[in-house]
C-alpha cells in the first residue's frame, strides 16, 4: 500500500468529549521546585527491569546512571531502558516501594535523598555538536544509555525501537504532536517552548533512519504550537506539518498513521512492519537532549490539571518527584480532591496514595472532585443500540466483545478480533447503559493469555512425553537387534564349527554305553543332527550316572537293612559290590573320552536316575530333570563359547587347539539342541517316557 | 408382578416420566387438536389404546423380532393397531372421525407410542407392558384433557361443547356456558396451544419443586446428614 | 478518601433513562393528534398500559429476584406499554390495552431475559397477539372529530359510530376502483383521512425531533420510508385504480409511527447502521405487501416481527471491515478461533 500524503484522511468513529485544555495552558512551562527526595522505580518501561548499580549510602549526581538492564545469557541485546538519578544526593534506600500502577503493586525502587546541589556529574561533555559524525550503533548507543522511552505514555524503550527502524527500510518518520486526550497539554506546552529541540531531535532521527517522509502530525486545537512549529521548520523543508481535526482517538499511533498517510496498520503487526516509525514529541525532544547535550532522561513535562488545584498548569517535573510535592504546587485544595488520575480521563488510572512518584510515562496528574469528572453510573442491560460501535476507531463490534467476555466465551471474542481493540475508551464513553466496556475487554484479554499459556505447556509437555516415547521405543528396538545379532553370531558359529567337527575321530564303543541308554534323551537324540561320537559320549555319561546312582542305592539299602538287623544281608552287599565295579568300570572309559567332551557336566544323571526306576511320579520329574539337562547344557555352551574365545585371544594358541575347542563348542551347543528338544517333546507328550530299567 | 411395580409405572407414566409434559414426545396431535375437550378426548382415548394393544403386542413377539428389523416391524404393529381405532371411529364416532381428520393416521408417527414399544415394552413381559402402555396412554390423555378444557374454556368460553360427537345425544347436554359471548381467538389457534403447554410445563415443574423442597425437609429433620468422609478405616 | 475507579474518568451525559425519556417526550405531539382525532379514549389506553406495564415488570422482577426499584426507573416498560396503546383504537375496551401490556411486557420481554435480551419488539408482538384473538375489537375506530357528540364510555365499547380505518376501508372497496372509491364518503369519510393526516404529521413530528437529538439513527426510518414509497409509486404508477398512492400509504395506519419508534427500536432491530438500513427496507417491502395482498389491513406488526426474525441475520452479513484487516468477515460461518 502506498501512503498518500497529498490529503487528511479519516478514521472511523471517535468522539469529542469536552477538552478541558484552556485551563492548563494559561500559565507558561516551567521547572517545578526541586524535591527533597526522589523515589524512582527500577521498571520505568516494557521490557525487562533494570538493575541497581548503585548501593545504599553512595552519592551520586544528577544524570549518572543508577540502574542498567543486564542482558540474558546468550542475548546480544536486552528489552529495557536504564534509570539515572534526577537529583543529587545519597542512594538512601533500596527497597520495594509502592508505585503508580492500575494494580496498586510494589516493585524495587532508588530512593535518592537530595543534597540541595544538583550538581552534574563531573567533567561532563555539554554539548555535542559534531553528532552526525557517530556511527549509526554509536547514535543508537547513546540514546539507549539515556535510558528514553516513550513518553506519549506507552513507555516502550525507545532505542530498541529506533534500532527496529534503521534495520528496516522507514518509509515514513511520524512525529505525534496530536495529544487527544482532554486535559493533558504537555505536548503542546513543550512545542511552544522548544520547536527547535524537536527540529533537532527530528534531525537526528532522520539521519538514523533515512526515512522517505517525515511529517508531523498535529491536532487543530493547538494554534500557538502549530504557529512555532511553523516558525521552527521553516528552514527544513523535508519536516511536512499536518493539522489533524480535533477528535479523540486521532493520537492513537495506528489512527494517526491512517489520518495523515491513509496506511492501515495490519492486525497482528506493529508500525515498523509497513515502514513507519510513530514517536512522541516528548521523546524526540529527549532523544535531541541526550545525543546533542547529552541530558539522560532525568525530568519530563507533566500537565498538572483538574478542578483540584488553584494553578493547574505545565511543570518540568524531575522523575522520582512525589506526587503531593508536585500537586502542591499548583496549589492543590486537598477538600476537593476526590479523584487523582494519572494519564488522561480517557485512558489514565486512578491512583490513591499521593506519596506515589512521578515517572517516565506519567504524562498527566488529574486531580479533580467527582462532579467534575463523574463517578460512573451503575452497569445497566445491554440495548444493543450499536452506539459503541459507531465510536470505535478500530472498527470494531464492541457490543458483540462484550457479550462474549461477559459471558466467558474468550475464544469467540479473540475470532471478533478483541486483539484489536486498543483500549481507548470511546465505546465506555457513549454507552448509554454505563457498561464498563474496556474492563470487559481487557479481563478477555487477560484470561486469553492464561489459556494460551496453559495450551502451551500442555504442547511443551506433550512433546517432552512423545520424545521420550520414541526414545524408549528405540532402545528396546536397538536392544532386540543387537539380541538378533548375538543369535545370528552364534548361529553362524555353530554351523562353522559342525563342519569340523564332522571330521572328529569317533568315540570308544558305544555298546558298553547303551544298556543305560534312556529312550528320550536317545529319541531326542536320533531327531537331532548329533555326531555319533557326541552320541555315545553322552551315553558313556549316562551310564555313568546310572552306576553311580546304583552305587548309592544299594549303599542305603545295605544300611537301612542293617540297621533294621536283618539278617540275610548278603544279597545286598553283593549288589553293593556289583554296582561298585561298574562305575569304576565306566570310569576308566571316561577318563578315555574326557578330550571329546570336556566341560559337560553330565546333566544325564537326574534322567537316568529316573530311568533307573525311581519311584518318583514319572511325568513331572522327568520335566524337570529335562528341564536341569536343558540348563546345564547351556552352561556346558557358554563354557565353550569362553574357552574358545581365550584361545583365540590367546597369542600361542595353535589351529589344532582351536579347532578342538570349537569342535567341543560344537559338541556343547549339539546337545544343548538336543536337551532342549527333549524337553518340548516332554512338555508335549502327556506320556512322555518309557521307562527303562537299569 | 408386584405391586410396587404397577405403583412405579403409574407414576412413572403419570407424572415423572409425563410423555406430554416431561419427554415432550407427540406434541404434534397434541397441540393441534386440543382446541375443545371433545377432540382431544377422542385423539386420547384413541391413542391410548394403540398404546396399549402396541405395547402388548411388542411385548409378546420381543424375543423373536431380530434386532436389526425391530423399529420397521413395531411401526407396523402400531400401523394396524392404529388402523382398527381409525375404522372403529370411522363406524362409530363418525363426525370426530371427520374432524380430527388427518391426525388419527397420524398417531402412527407418534413418538410417545413408538419410543416407549422400543424403550419399554420390547425389553419387558406382557403384563409390565400393558401396565405401561395403560399409564402412559392414561398420563397423555390427561394433558391432552387439561390443555382441551383449558383451550376450550379461554378460547370459546364453553367446556364440553360437542360431546355429543363421542358419547351420542344425551352428551349434548353435559355443555357448559363458562363465559357467554367469549372469544380470545388466539387460544383457540396454534399460538394458544403452545402458550398454554408451556404454563402446563411451568407447573408441574413449580409442583415438583415444591415437593423436593417438602422431602428435604422431611428428611433433613429426620436423617442425620450422612457422613462425608473420604476414606472411612473400618 | 480518594476513589478508585477505572477508566473511562468520563462520559456523555445522556444515559438510558434519559434516552428512554426523550422517547416519550417525541410522542407527544402524535399523541396530541390522535385525542384530538379520536377522543380520550387514547389518553384511558395510554394510562392503562402505562400502569400495566410498572405492575407486570415488577411482578415478573420479583420472581426473578431482580432488584425491582432500579430496573422499573429505566423507563423502557413503559416506553412499551405507551407503543403499544397509541396503536390501539382508541374505543377499545379496558382489557385490551391491559391483556396487550401484560402480553408485552411479561411474555416478550421478562421471559426472553428482560431489557436489552427479547429478540422481538414487545409492543408489536402484543399488537399481532391482540389482533389475532380479538379481530373485532381491534378494528372499531370511532368517527373521528365526533366523539364529545357520540358520548364516550370507560370500560366497554362505546355507542359511539364507528367506523374502518382508511386502510380497511380501501381494502374492502371491493369491485370499486380507486377513484370511484374516493368519491364515495360513506366508504371513508373526509374526516377520517384528515383525522389520520394529522396524526400522522404527529408521529413525523416526534421522529424528526428524535433523529436531531441523535436519539435515533436515520438509517432504519429512511429505508423503511423509501422502500415503501417506491414499491407504492411503482404499482399505483401501473395501475392507479387498484394500488393506492404512496401518499395514502405513508398517511394511513401506523406507517410513520412505525418508522420513527418502532423500527427504530435498538434490542429487535439490527446493529450496525448499514444493518439497520437493510432492517427498514425489509419492514418497508413487507408491510406493502402484506397490506396489498395479505390478509390483514394493517401489517407493520407482522412486517416488524419478520423483520426481528431477520435481523440476527443482517447483523451476520453487515460486520464491519476491523481496521487492520483487509476484508469483512460476513456470512453465517464464523471463524470460531483466535487469528
Amino acid at each position: 500500500m502506498t501512503p498518500d500524503f497529498s490529503r487528511v484522511h479519516r478514521f472511523h468513529g471517535g468522539i469529542q468529549p469536552p477538552e478541558h485544555k484552556q485551563i492548563s495552558t494559561t500559565m507558561p512551562l516551567q521547572a517545578a521546585a526541586l524535591p527533597d527526595r526522589v523515589v524512582l522505580p527500577l521498571q520505568q518501561s516494557s521490557g525487562l527491569m533494570a538493575q541497581a548499580v548503585v548501593s545504599v549510602g553512595d552519592y551520586v549526581y544528577r544524570g549518572q546512571c543508577i540502574a542498567q538492564v543486564k542482558t540474558l545469557e546468550g542475548q546480544s541485546s536486552a528489552l529495557g531502558a536504564a534509570v539515572h538519578a534526577s537529583i543529587s544526593g545519597h542512594v538512601s534506600e533500596l527497597a520495594t516501594l509502592p508505585v503508580p500502577h492500575p494494580g496498586g503493586l510494589q516493585s524495587p525502587c532508588i530512593v535518592i535523598e537530595s543534597d540541595g546541589l544538583d550538581l552534574p556529574v563531573p567533567d561532563h561533555v555539554q554539548r555535542q555538536d559534531d553528532w552526525q559524525d557517530l556511527e549509526a550503533e554509536q547514535l543508537l548507543a547513546t540514546i539507549g544509555a539515556a535510558g528514553i522511552v516513550g513518553l506519549g505514555g506507552a513507555g516502550f524503550p525507545t532505542h530498541t525501537k529506533l534500532a527496529g527502524g534503521f534495520a528496516q527500510d522507514t518509509r515514513l518518520l511520524l512525529i505525534n504532536a496530536a495529544e487527544c486526550e482532554p486535559y493533558i497539554t504537555a505536548d503542546d506546552m513543550l512545542l511552544r517552548q522548544r520547536s527547535a529541540a524537536l527540529i533537532e531531535g527530528i534531525q537526528v532521527l532522520v539521519h538514523l533512519l533515512e526515512p522517505e517522509h517525515v511529517v508531523i502530525g498535529i491536532e487543530d486545537n493547538k494554534s500557538e504550537a502549530i504557529a512555532c512549529l511553523r516558525a521552527a521548520i521553516d528552514d527544513d523543508s523535508c519536516i511536512q506539518l499536518v493539522v489533524v481535526p480535533t477528535r479523540y482517538p486521532s493520537g492513537g499511533e495506528k489512527q494517526l498513521i491512517q489520518l495523515v498517510s491513509g496506511l492501515e496498520v495490519p492486525s497482528g503487526k506493529r508500525p515498523i512492519d509497513i515502514g513507519v516509525v510513530c514517536q512522541n514529541v516528548g521523546t524526540v525532544v529527549a532523544v535531541a537532549d541526550a545525543v546533542i547535550r547529552h541530558q539522560p532522561l532525568i525530568e519530563r513535562v507533566v500537565t498538572v490539571t483538574g478542578d483540584a488545584l488553584a494553578q493547574p498548569r505545565n511543570f518540568y517535573v524531575r522523575l522520582g518527584t512525589s506526587i503531593e510535592h508536585v500537586l502542591t504546587q499548583a496549589g492543590l485544595r486537598p477538600q476537593q480532591l476526590q479523584r487523582l488520575i494519572m494519564g488522561g480521563p480517557m485512558m489514565g488510572f486512578a491512583l490513591t496514595d499521593l506519596s506515589l512518584p512521578v515517572v517516565k510515562t506519567t504524562n498527566c496528574l488529574l486531580a479533580g472532585s467527582n462532579e467534575a469528572l463523574g463517578a460512573p453510573g451503575e452497569e445497566m442491560p445491554c440495548i444493543r443500540c450499536g452506539e459503541c460501535e459507531a465510536v470505535c476507531p478500530a472498527q470494531l463490534l464492541p457490543q458483540q466483545l462484550y457479550w462474549f467476555s461477559a459471558h466467558q466465551q474468550y475464544q469467540k471474542a479473540a475470532s471478533f478480533d478483541l486483539w484489536d481493540c486498543i483500549e481507548c475508551g470511546a465505546c465506555a464513553y457513549v454507552c448509554p447503559s454505563d457498561i464498563p466496556l474496556v474492563q470487559y475487554y481487557r479481563h478477555a484479554k487477560d484470561e486469553l493469555r492464561v489459556l494460551t499459556d496453559e495450551a502451551q505447556k500442555a504442547e511443551q509437555a506433550r512433546q517432552r512425553f512423545e520424545a521420550r516415547q520414541a526414545r524408549l521405543t528405540r532402545q528396546a528396538e536397538e536392544k532386540a537387534a543387537k539380541r538378533a545379532a548375538r543369535a545370528a553370531k552364534a548361529q553362524q558359529i555353530q554351523s562353522a564349527s559342525k563342519a569340523t567337527a564332522a571330521s572328529q575321530p569317533k568315540a570308544t564303543s558305544d555298546d558298553s554305553l547303551s544298556s543305560n541308554a534312556t529312550p528320550p534323551l536317545s529319541e531326542s537324540a536320533s531327531t537331532s543332527s548329533i555326531s555319533p561320537s557326541l552320541r555315545s559320549s553322552q551315553q558313556h555319561k549316562i551310564a555313568l550316572a546310572a552306576a553311580q546312582v546304583a552305587l548309592k542305592r544299594a549303599d542305603k539299602q545295605l544300611a537301612a537293612a542293617k540297621a533294621r538287623r536283618e539278617e540275610d544281608v548278603t544279597a545286598l552287599e553283593a549288589k553293593v559290590e556289583q554296582a561298585r565295579e561298574k562305575l569304576k568300570a565306566l570310569q576308566n572309559v571316561s577318563d578315555t573320552l574326557s578330550d571329546t567332551v570336556s566341560a559337560s557336566v553330565t546333566p544325564a544323571t537326574p534322567v537316568t536316575a529316573k530311568a533307573s526306576g525311581s519311584s518318583t511320579p514319572a511325568v513331572s520329574a522327568s520335566l524337570k530333570q529335562l528341564k536341569i539337562t536343558r540348563a546345564a547344557a547351556l552352561s556346558a555352551v557358554k563354557k565353550a563359547e569362553k574357552g574358545l574365545l581365550n584361545l583365540q585371544r590367546a597369542t600361542d594358541a595353535t589351529a589344532e587347539q582351536l579347532d578342538a575347542q570349537k569342535a567341543r563348542l560344537a559338541g556343547a551347543q549339539e546337545q544343548f539342541e538336543a536337551a532342549e528338544k527333549a524337553l518340548q517333546k516332554a512338555q508335549l507328550a502327556t506320556e512322555p517316557t518309557q521307562e527303562s530299567n537299569s | 408382578m408386584s405391586q410396587t411395580s404397577v405403583r412405579e409405572l403409574a407414576i412413572n407414566g403419570l407424572w415423572h416420566n409425563n410423555p406430554a409434559l416431561v419427554q415432550l414426545l407427540g406434541l404434534c396431535p397434541l397441540l393441534a387438536v386440543t382446541g375443545s375437550v371433545v377432540n382431544a378426548l377422542g385423539l386420547g382415548l384413541a391413542t391410548l389404546s394403540v398404546l396399549v394393544g402396541a405395547n402388548v403386542a411388542v411385548s409378546l413377539i420381543r424375543h423373536h423380532v431380530p434386532t436389526s428389523v425391530r423399529l420397521p416391524a413395531f411401526v407396523m404393529i402400531i400401523a394396524s393397531f392404529v388402523t382398527c381405532a381409525e375404522l372403529l371411529m370411522q363406524a362409530y364416532t363418525y363426525s370426530l372421525y371427520q374432524i380430527l381428520g388427518i391426525f388419527i393416521p397420524l398417531i402412527v408417527t407418534n413418538c410417545a407410542i413408538l419410543g416407549r414399544a422400543d424403550a419399554f415394552a420390547s425389553r419387558q413381559p406382557v403384563s409390565a407392558a400393558a401396565v405401561d402402555g395403560i399409564m402412559m396412554g392414561l398420563g397423555f390423555l390427561a394433558v391432552l384433557l387439561v390443555l382441551g378444557a383449558i383451550r376450550e374454556v379461554l378460547g370459546q368460553g364453553t367446556l364440553f361443547s360437542g360431546m355429543a360427537l363421542l358419547f351420542g345425544e344425551y352428551a349434548k347436554h353435559w355443555q357448559i356456558n363458562v363465559f357467554a359471548d367469549w372469544h380470545l381467538l388466539i387460544m383457540i389457534l396454534p399460538p394458544g396451544a403452545f402458550f398454554t403447554m408451556s404454563v402446563l410445563i411451568a407447573l408441574k415443574n413449580i409442583i415438583d419443586q415444591q415437593l423436593k423442597k417438602r422431602q428435604a425437609a422431611v428428611s433433613n429433620t429426620v436423617h442425620a446428614q450422612p457422613s462425608r468422609r473420604v476414606r472411612v478405616t473400618d | 478518601m480518594l476513589s478508585l475507579f477505572a477508566a473511562p474518568h468520563s462520559h456523555v451525559p445522556r444515559r438510558m433513562p434519559q434516552v428512554m425519556r426523550q422517547v416519550m417526550f417525541a410522542m407527544l405531539p402524535g399523541i396530541i393528534g390522535l385525542t384530538i382525532a379520536f377522543g380520550p379514549g387514547i389518553l384511558v389506553n395510554l394510562l392503562l398500559s402505562m400502569v400495566t406495564a410498572l405492575l407486570t415488570e415488577a411482578w415478573i422482577l420479583r420472581l426473578r429476584h431482580r432488584p425491582v426499584g432500579k430496573t422499573l426507573t429505566d423507563g423502557s416498560a413503559v416506553v412499551t406499554g405507551m407503543l403499544l396503546a397509541v396503536a390501539l383504537p382508541a374505543i377499545a375496551p379496558w382489557w385490551i390495552p391491559v391483556l396487550g401490556t401484560f402480553f408485552a411486557v411479561a411474555v416478550t420481554k421478562q421471559l426472553f431475559g428482560g431489557l436489552g435480551q427479547n429478540p422481538f419488539n414487545p409492543a408489536m408482538a402484543a399488537y399481532a397477539f391482540l389482533l389475532i384473538s380479538f379481530p373485532l375489537e381491534m378494528s372499531l375506530w370511532p368517527q373521528p372529530f365526533e366523539w364529545h357528540i357520540a358520548g364516550f364510555s370507560w370500560y366497554e365499547t362505546a355507542d359511539a359510530v364507528t367506523g374502518a380505518t382508511p386502510l380497511d376501508a380501501f381494502r374492502h372497496k371491493g369491485m370499486l376502483t380507486a377513484e370511484e372509491f374516493w368519491q364515495q364518503p360513506q366508504l371513508l369519510s373526509p374526516d377520517m383521512v384528515l383525522a389520520w393526516e394529522w396524526v400522522a404529521l404527529g408521529w413525523a413530528l416526534g421522529g424528526v425531533w428524535l433523529l436531531w437529538q441523535r436519539v435515533i439513527h436515520w438509517q432504519a426510518p429512511v429505508g423503511m420510508l423509501s422502500a415503501l414509497s417506491l414499491l407504492a409509486a411503482f404499482f399505483y404508477g401501473v395501475d392507479p385504480s387498484h394500488y393506492a398512492s404512496p401518499w395514502f400509504h405513508w398517511v394511513s395506519g401506523a406507517t410513520l409511527l412505525s418508522a420513527f419508534f418502532i423500527v427504530t427500536d435498538p434490542v429487535s432491530g439490527a446493529t450496525s447502521r448499514l444493518g439497520q438500513c437493510f432492517f427498514g427496507i425489509g419492514v418497508g417491502i413487507l408491510v406493502y405487501v402484506i397490506r396489498t395482498w395479505g390478509n390483514y389491513p394493517d401489517a407493520v406488526a407482522f412486517a416488524v416481527l419478520l423483520m426481528n426474525f431477520a435481523a440476527p441475520t443482517i447483523d451476520y452479513y453487515t460486520r464491519p471491515r476491523v481496521h487492520g484487516h483487509r476484508k469483512a468477515q460476513r456470512g453465517l460461518k464464523q471463524k470460531d478461533s483466535a487469528p
